[in-house]
Order: C-alpha cells, then structure tokens, then sequence
C-alpha cells in the first residue's frame, strides 16, 4: 500500500473496463463512441458518464465495508484527526490542528469553512486532498476509504482532488514558462498522447479561465500579475478534470477590485463541471458570497466545527455563540450598517493558544453565555434545525 | 481657531530610477481636521503608503516631491511647506514624532527582539530628549489608553506579546510626544478578526480621547466603512473621489470608487457587477487611468485633467462624468 | 498546429536554441564587470590548458643547466620571457603545461565532489527523515576530519604524479561541505507551494526532483563546481610543494618548492622571481575562476534571461528596420 503523504505511487493510468482499444483508437463498449481514456476528449462529459460512475461505485464495494455514504457525497471525514508534534526536544506536545472532525462534500455544492488563522481550516483542506495523512480517522472518496485503496484507486483520488493554494506567488514554479507549467501534468499522468492533443488541451483550459492562450504561454511567473497566476493556478488544477477542489483563500492575496472576478470565475466552473468546491476563508462575507445561494458552511475554531449547515441561514441567524461573535466583529463595507452593529464582548481579549485549549468547551474562556457545563464537557454537535451547532445552550 | 490640522495640494511624487520615472502620486489634495479619521483606501499601485512617507518626509533619496502641505500644530505654530523645508529645520522642530507620526504595516515586525517593551520607550525619548523618570511615566500612561497593562507589557519581550498587543504597542509609541497627526497604515491586516475589531475600536476611541488627526490607510474598504469620518480614494496616484464616508458610500461620483464598493461582499448585500465600456486608453500618460476598465468611459475620459470638482457639499470627484453618473447608475439598477 | 515536424528538422530546431539559450548566458555573463573578468579569464585558462599540445614539451631537450633561475629576458628566444625554471627549462613552458596539468586535477576532484554532493545532499534534502539525518550526521562527521592531513596521507599512500588518481584523492572525501548546501538548498526548495501542487498532480518524486528543485539547485552546483576546482588545484600545489608528488618539472608547486630550498627564495632575487610569477599567475587565474562562479549565479534567474532576450530583440528589430 502507499503511502498517502510521500505523493502518489506509480501506477498506469486507471481506465475505465468498459473501453476499447480499436485499430481507430479508443472505444466506449456500450455507446460504441470514441473517447480519449480518461477522457480528456470523451464525447460524454465522463463526469457524468454513468458507466465511469458505475465503475467508482464497483470499486467502491470491493473490498472492505459496504459502500458508505450516498451517490452523492465525493468526499467524507469521518471522525478526522491531524495531530503535529510541537515543542522542543525534550516536552514534545500534541497539537490537534485538526480535532475529531465529521464533515461530507455534495456533488457540484461549496463548502464554505470560516476560522481564524490557527483553527485548523488550512490543515483540514490540505488532509482532505492527501497531502497530510490523517492521524486517526479516515477519509471517504466516492465511498472508499482511502487507508485500503488500491494503488489504482488512490492514483484516481489523488487526482481527482486538487488544491488551489493561497499565495500566487509562491504557486507556480519560477523557472517555467506557463506552458510548461501546464504541460507538466499533462505528460506525468499520460492526459495526452501527442504534441496537439496537447496543445489543444493547455489552450483550452486558458481560455477557461480567462486567459488568452497566445498571449500566455511563452510567459513566465514573474511577468504575470497577481491575477493572472491564481488563474493559472485554478487552470492548473483544472488541468486533470478533478471531481473535487479545496480552494484555500484563493483571493485574499489579491487586490481588491480583482477578487470578485476570480470567485466568479470558480463558480461558472463549478456549474461546467460539476465540481465540489471546498472554500477556505477568514472572511465571512466572501463565505456567503461562494456558498450563500444553495451551498453549506462550517466554522473551525482551535481544530473544531463549531457551526455547520446551510450558509445562507448560518450566516443571517447564527446561533453559536463563537459565529456570532465573528459576525459582530467584522467590519462591514457599508458605514451605516457598521456603525449600527452591537459589538458582542468576549470575556477574554487575549486570542486562543491550541496547546492549552480549555477542557470543556474550546470557546468556554471567552464565551460570554459560558454556563458550569461548559467548562467541564466539551458539546457534541448537535442538530438545531437545519443547523448542527456544538453548543450547549442548544 | 479652525479646526484643519493639515492640508496638502497638489501633491506630486516621482521616483527617479536610471531607465524610467515613475509618477506614484499626482497632484493629491485634502485637507485633515482635529478628532477627524481620513479614511485612504487604494488598492496595491495607488500610491497610498508613498503619501504617508511624503508627510513623514521618509521618502528616499530618488524621489521627487512637489505640492504644499501646511501643519496646523495645537501649539499654535503653523508649518509652511512641510515638504520642502530642509532636514535640519525637521529635526530642529521635531517635525517626526512630534508633530506626526506613524505605524507602518507590519509594525508588529518594526519592534526590535532584543529589546523589552520599556526599552523601546526609553529608547524613543531619550532619542528625543526626554529623561528616564519622564520616559516610564508616560509609557505607563499611554499603555493603559490602548487598553494595555503597563506592569505586565513594558517588561515582556516582543515575542512573548500577541500580534493585537505589538500593534498596540506600536501605536501607543507613535503617541508618545503628542503628535498633531497620526498616520496608521494597513494597521489591522495579519490580524485575527477578533483582534482586528479590538483595534478598530481602539482607533475610534483615540479620535474621542485625543486631540490628533489620524490618517488611515488601507485597501480594506470595511475597515474604513467602520472608522473614519471621510473616505479618500486613490487609483494609480490619483484621487478618484473623496467626500464623507456616509455621502460617498451612498452616492458615490466615481466609477471607480463605485466597482471598490462593489468587491466587497457582504452578507445580505447585493452586488452589482458591471462590464467595461472597453475603451483602450491612449499610449500618452493622460487621462483617466481607469478607462480601461470603466463601465461608463468614453473617449473623452482619455483627455480627462483629472481635476477634483466638487459635486455636492464637501463632497469631490475627479471623473469628468460626476454629473450623470447618478442617473446612469439608477438606470443600472432598476433594470436588474 | 496539428502538422507533426520532420525529426531531423526538430534537432536542428533544439540545436539553435540552445546556441541562442548559450549565447544569452554569454551576455548575461559579460554584463557586470566581475562577470567579464571572471568569463574571459575562465574562457583563456582553459583554452590555454586544452591548446597545452601547441607548445613544445618542457623536457629534457630544454634544460640547460647554464640557464638555471634566469630573470625573465627575451635572449636567447623568446619562449624565455619568465625566465626560467631550476633545471633552466623556460617558466613560461612550464606554467602551461603546469596548468594543464593542475587543471584536470582539479577537474577531476570537481567533478567527483559535485556528483557525490549534489546526489547525496538532494537525498537528505528531499526525503528527509531518518535518511536525512543519517546523511547530515555523516557530513558533518566527514567535515571535521582535516582535509589536508588526509590528503597528505593518501598521497603518501598512493605516491602516483597521475593527475586522474590525484584528482581522485583530491575529490573523494571533500564532498561534505557541498552536500550540505545542496541539502539546504533542497529542503527550502522543497517547501515551497509548487512543489505540493506537482505532488497533488500525479508527480513522482524523480519528476519532482527534475523539475522543481533542480532548477532551483543549479546555481548551486555551478557555484560549487568552480570553487572545487580551485580548491583541488590548490591542494595538489600543496602537496607538490611539500615534495608528496613525484617529482616532475612541469609541477609548479615542485619549482616553488626547489626555488625555496635551492636557491634561498625570498632572500635572494634569483630565488624569488620565479616563486613571485608563479603566485600573481595563480591568483589571477583562481580568481577568474571564482568571479565566473559569482556570476554563473545570474545565468539561472529567468527574468535575467527574459530581460537579456527583450533587448536583444528590440535591437534585432532596430538593426532590421
């Protein structure tokens, strides 16, 4: 078996059993149509294909325990833990980045997950994809958890979740022009088959994403703006048509007037692709603006969800204390709805130190509701609604 | 006696370099009153932290700087030509630190690890010629008016304080001789939300608490919604609008300002997002720089003078289509 | 697009390129002072030691004892322009030879550290782990160990003049500085947020290694290439002056040697102009070589290159008009 956190192993690239290899070239067996394995080129948006869907689902029940979760859920955590070790040589502590976490991505949904700097949100997203390996707990791709997979199932998972850092600066390799930087996970996982299938493909995704192909590719990083390469890096991820992408504040390192169109620019993907978003931001109002129409949202504090469920309702009526407090403490754009807001005062000024999070309840020390319970249980998540808060007020 | 602690007009500043210049503000006027927060918002290229080294006369060597600024001091002294009075006459009045000051962005980093908390401060009087006994009073008291507590902060080391305590700190330095002007920029940015309303708050209370005018400088548009009294946009060194934060929120006379409000969202709020008129601007350095990607240019913007005429009471644009822009923007809105 | 390019056509496209991508590094080189200096010295030495065959051998049809230790003098032929050596060979003959001869030691050892270092220091860096500091520890041992001592010893031991197996000697165990900068430079590479997205893009480590991190290494590896050769060169004079190489006349470090012991150098004049030639030539040449190796440093930086090839381009499109 692999191992998950060293990147992923060498395997041919997983096909799907019902293709056909023709004198022609590549064939579907049931629609008799020509595809491209892996379907860069598949005339079925294989997204949808029901017999590539047919085929997760079969690896899905192979081995191990019966398919969990429904059809619709691409990615699960179950019970999820990430625990670093901090500290000197000689007092090394557990720091819990990512605390017993539950949470389930939708189909074609956005995920929106608020904290602070320190609640764990990098670490979660970056857990989800792979590039952590969980500490205990496991996590659900399709169904399939991730510790028994194949090497040809976790070759499909890991590219299937991509990731979308938050410094464009740092993102892209220096030394490459951006066509290389494209072409790259071209070539590694065998997408194309020839110089033109190549082309085609880079040209297109740069279009995708807003960039004119003829202009783009002979630059390098350092002559694009800061625009310019999240959306090489957005078209990056898009590259290897992932079912499922953690989009870690892709805007926050951005000036202002470009932020928007970046969002708008994953949301018109989303709805092309059906993608699952995972968005990763401290900002509340960016929160509703990816996730506030049809999508969820959940609050991290110290390594916990606090609050999680729908975001348009979350985000209007909060109801734990700790997102109320975040919704109070955000300055607003508009002055006469800033000035107008009660500022909900927190017991303690000083922020939270994760290696000596309270016994009970992780927010008890601030929290200006903390009852006796509080100090002494820590809440489980409960459902209130149509919201499960961690609270016990509730 | 008029309550103006500064004014400033037409300021220009142009760094030199060996193959080109760059023009990073053109001819910024405004004017700063006592218990007064000038809200500067401006994206990355705006020219926004060169105006405050303009003031603060920490421009560098290659940088040339034309305009007049005129400090008003609480003392009764006025300061002509705050930007070309020579070095010797700045420090002979104690031009830095004692008549205007500022937090730079990142100020938490400006604090030096080696030092505690009381060095820093004895340090900066005695700079200034202040003795010891004097030094320590004064910080115990500007310490507890940024909510901090003296006998625990001024011996800790830098590290052992929080981000939202150093910036306190910074900020509490920057009052340490009084100063007419007080200059914060990007003061909440690295800062947890919850900290960040701590220090907003903070920087409401010193408008209340203080005779100083504070210059704030950011490109957080919220930020300036939630603190200051006028809001002055800049784009590419120039001003685009300034006016009253409730006035030109509500009513804003400049395309750009308008899209600014608009990149931010909010819960509950309604976006409006309009496309470019696709106007190229001409290869000259004239004209509006926003044409580019202004909904309503049109050929004319690119011979725009970019002169500040003032549209309703107190409140000035720069685009030469102030006048109907209300009207457009109402049919923009009425017809989603 | 679409059209498929002919094979031979294709090589000589790759061929032109990497001329213009040469010639690029070529002006990037020349455009400080340090850099001209340190190019046009290099590019001359090691012209000079591969075109050595030109010049006749100093051997024993030179010597002529009459001529022993002359100052420098254009009788009774030019070649005596230094003057000449203890067997009254011309020093000019010599010293060309000599560098040849000192050259390839160094060569040698510089490319056997480079190797070593850069596969060793990329491992430590890049697995890290258990691996990494089984590695760091054995760098470290080996850096403590007094080089020279050892040298003495293994040349001693192997009391060849062959400059293969004294550049071996030279190379062998002089690696661990250099790994040890590589494995910085490898573990700061390694971090970076490009290198976890060619991970999450399907990568294995070998590609990962090729593409992101050697890019950022290179700079290193030629820093550290010339700065092995001249510490090789300079080893192997020590060793030579100290009488551990057989001896032979067209070894500087033997001729510095005798003109110390034969002729009082230093306290006499005879003595100390051949010892004085041989030192400014040296110094010149090793700083050239390290003046390159400073300005190799620009060669890799991409908006360098980018900067160089827009110009070149413009005044293409100047010349044409």
């Amino acid at each position: 078996m692999s191992n998950p956190s060293q990147g992923s192993p060498r395997a041919p690239a997983p096909v799907c059993p019902y293709l056909q290899r023709t004198p022609q070239g590549y064939v579907c067996s049931i629609t008799q149509r020509s595809v491209n394995p892996f379907g860069w080129y598949c005339v079925f948006d294989y997204m949808n294909c029901p017999i590539y869907i047919g085929h997760l689902s079969r690896m899905a029940g192979v081995k191990g325990p019966e398919r969990k979760y429904g059809e619709d859920v691409v990615i699960a955590a179950e019970d999820l833990s990430v625990v670093f070790k901090v500290g000197s040589m000689f007092s090394k502590k557990d720091l819990y980045a990512v605390d017993h976490i539950n949470i389930t991505v939708n189909r074609s949904e956005t995920l929106a997950v608020v904290g602070e700097s320190g609640s764990g949100k990098t670490t979660l997203g970056k857990t989800l994809v792979g590039l952590y390996k969980p500490t205990t707990g496991r996590i659900y791709f399709h169904g399939r958890d991730v510790s028994t997979m194949t090497d040809e199932e976790y070759r499909v998972y890991r590219l299937k979740s991509q990731y979308i850092h938050q410094d464009p600066y740092s993102s892209l390799n220096p030394y490459k022009t951006v066509y290389d930087i494209l072409a790259v996970p071209l070539r590694a996982n065998k997408l194309v088959h020839s110089k033109a299938e190549e082309e085609k493909a880079i040209f297109e995704t740069l279009e995708s994403v807003g960039l004119n192909p003829k202009a783009y590719i002979n630059k390098y990083p350092f002559e694009l703006s800061g625009g310019e390469r999240q959306r090489v890096s957005i078209a990056r991820a898009l590259l290897v048509k992932p079912e499922f992408v953690v989009a870690d504040e892709p805007v926050t390192m951005l000036d202002a007037s470009l932020r928007l169109e970046v969002l708008d620019l994953l949301l018109s993907v989303q709805k092309e692709m059906n993608l699952s978003i995972l968005f990763i931001t401290h900002d509340l109002g960016m929160a509703y603006y990816m996730a506030g129409e049809r999508g969820r949202a959940a609050v991290m504090y110290l390594g916990s969800i606090m609050e999680f469920g729908p975001a348009k309702e979350m985000l209007e009526s909060p109801l734990h204390p700790y997102t109320q407090a975040l919704l109070s403490a955000i300055p607003e754009p508009d002055p006469t709805k800033s000035r107008s807001k009660k500022v909900m005062k927190l017991r303690s000024l000083d922020p939270p130190n994760p290696l000596r999070a309270p016994p009970g309840c992780k927010f008890s020390d601030r929290c200006p509701f903390a009852m006796d319970r509080c100090f002494k249980e820590r809440p489980p998540l409960k459902k209130v609604g149509n919201t499960w808060v961690a609270c016990w007020l509730y | 006696m008029s309550s103006v602690v500064l004014s400033v007009k037409d300021l220009n500043v142009t760094y030199r370099t060996a193959t080109f210049d760059v023009e990073a503000v053109k001819n910024v006027t405004f004017e700063l009153h006592r218990h007064e927060i000038l809200g500067i918002v401006g994206e990355s290229g705006s020219g926004k932290t060169t105006v405050a080294l303009a003031l603060m006369r920490l421009l560098p060597n290659n940088a040339v700087v034309s305009g007049k600024a005129t400090l008003y001091s609480r003392d009764g002294n006025t300061i002509d030509d705050v930007l070309s009075i020579p070095e010797s006459e700045i420090r002979r009045i104690r031009y830095r630190w004692g008549k205007i000051s500022i937090v730079f962005q990142g100020a938490m980093n400006s604090l030096n690890p080696l030092l505690t908390v009381k060095d820093h401060f004895v340090d900066t009087a005695q700079a200034h010629g202040i003795d010891k006994e004097e030094a320590l009073k004064m910080a115990a008291e500007l310490l507890r008016s940024v909510r901090l507590e003296p006998a625990r902060v001024l011996r800790s080391y830098p590290h052992q304080l929080s981000g939202g305590m150093k910036q306190r700190v910074m900020i509490a330095l920057a009052l340490m001789l009084n100063p007419d002007i007080i200059i914060l920029d990007e003061p909440t940015t690295a800062l947890d939300t919850l900290t960040q309303r701590q220090i907003l708050e903070l920087i409401k209370d010193l408008r209340k608490e203080r005779d100083v005018g504070i210059i704030l400088i950011t490109h957080d548009l919220s930020v300036v919604a939630d603190v200051a009294d006028k809001l002055l946009v800049l784009y590419k060194g120039y001003v685009m609008e300034i006016g009253e934060i409730f006035t030109v929120y509500s009513r804003p006379y400049s395309p750009y300002t308008l899209m600014l409000i608009n990149s931010f969202p909010a819960i509950g709020k309604k976006i409006i997002r309009l496309k470019p008129a696709g106007v190229t601007a001409k290869t000259n350095n004239r004209g509006c720089p926003f044409i580019d990607r202004c909904p309503f240019a049109s050929i004319e913007c690119s011979d725009a003078d970019m002169k500040l005429v003032e549209v309703e009471p107190g409140h000035y644009s720069s685009c030469i289509k102030a006048s109907v822009l209300q009207q457009q923007l109402a049919k923009v809105t009425t017809s989603e | 697009m679409g059209v498929s390019v002919p094979l031979g056509r294709r090589v000589v496209n790759r061929v032109v390129d990497l001329l213009h991508q040469l010639y690029v590094s070529i002006v990037i080189f020349t455009s400080t002072g340090q850099g001209k200096t340190g190019f046009g010295l290099t590019v001359f030495v090691v012209a000079l030691a591969l075109a050595a065959p030109l010049f006749p051998y100093p051997g024993p049809k030179w010597s002529n004892v009459a001529l022993q230790f002359i100052p420098p003098t254009l009788k009774p032929s030019p070649w005596y322009i230094l003057g000449t050596d203890y067997l009254g060979i011309p020093l000019l003959l010599d010293i060309i030879w000599g560098l040849r001869y000192f050259l390839e030691i160094g060569a040698i050892a510089g490319i056997l550290q480079v190797t070593i270092g850069t596969f060793l220091g990329l491992l430590a860096g890049y697995l890290g782990g258990f691996t990494d500091k089984a590695l760091n520890f054995t760098f470290n041992l080996l850096l403590t160990i007094p080089t020279f001592a050892l040298w003495l010893i293994l040349a001693v031991i192997f009391r060849s003049g062959n400059p293969v197996i004294l550049g071996f000697i030279l190379g062998i165990l002089s690696w661990a500085g250099l790994a040890r900068s590589i494995r910085a430079a490898a573990l700061s590479a390694k971090n970076r947020d490009y290198v976890e997205a060619s991970r999450l893009l399907g990568l294995n480590s070998l590609s990962i290694i090729a593409n992101d991190i050697m890019p950022a290494i290179t700079p290193y590896i030629v820093m550290n290439f010339m700065l092995s050769i001249v510490g090789g060169f300079y080893g192997a004079m020590g060793l030579a002056f100290l009488g551990l190489i057989p001896y032979s006349n067209i070894n500087w470090g033997a001729i510095m040697g005798n003109a110390f012991y034969q002729e009082a150098a230093i306290f006499s004049p005879t003595g100390t102009i051949p010892v004085v030639i041989l030192i400014v030539i040296q110094t010149i040449i090793l700083m050239g070589f390290v003046y390159f190796a400073n300005a190799s440093v620009y060669v890799f930086d991409p908006k360098r290159r980018r900067e160089v090839e827009i110009k070149l381009a413009s005044r293409r499109r100047a010349t044409a008009r």
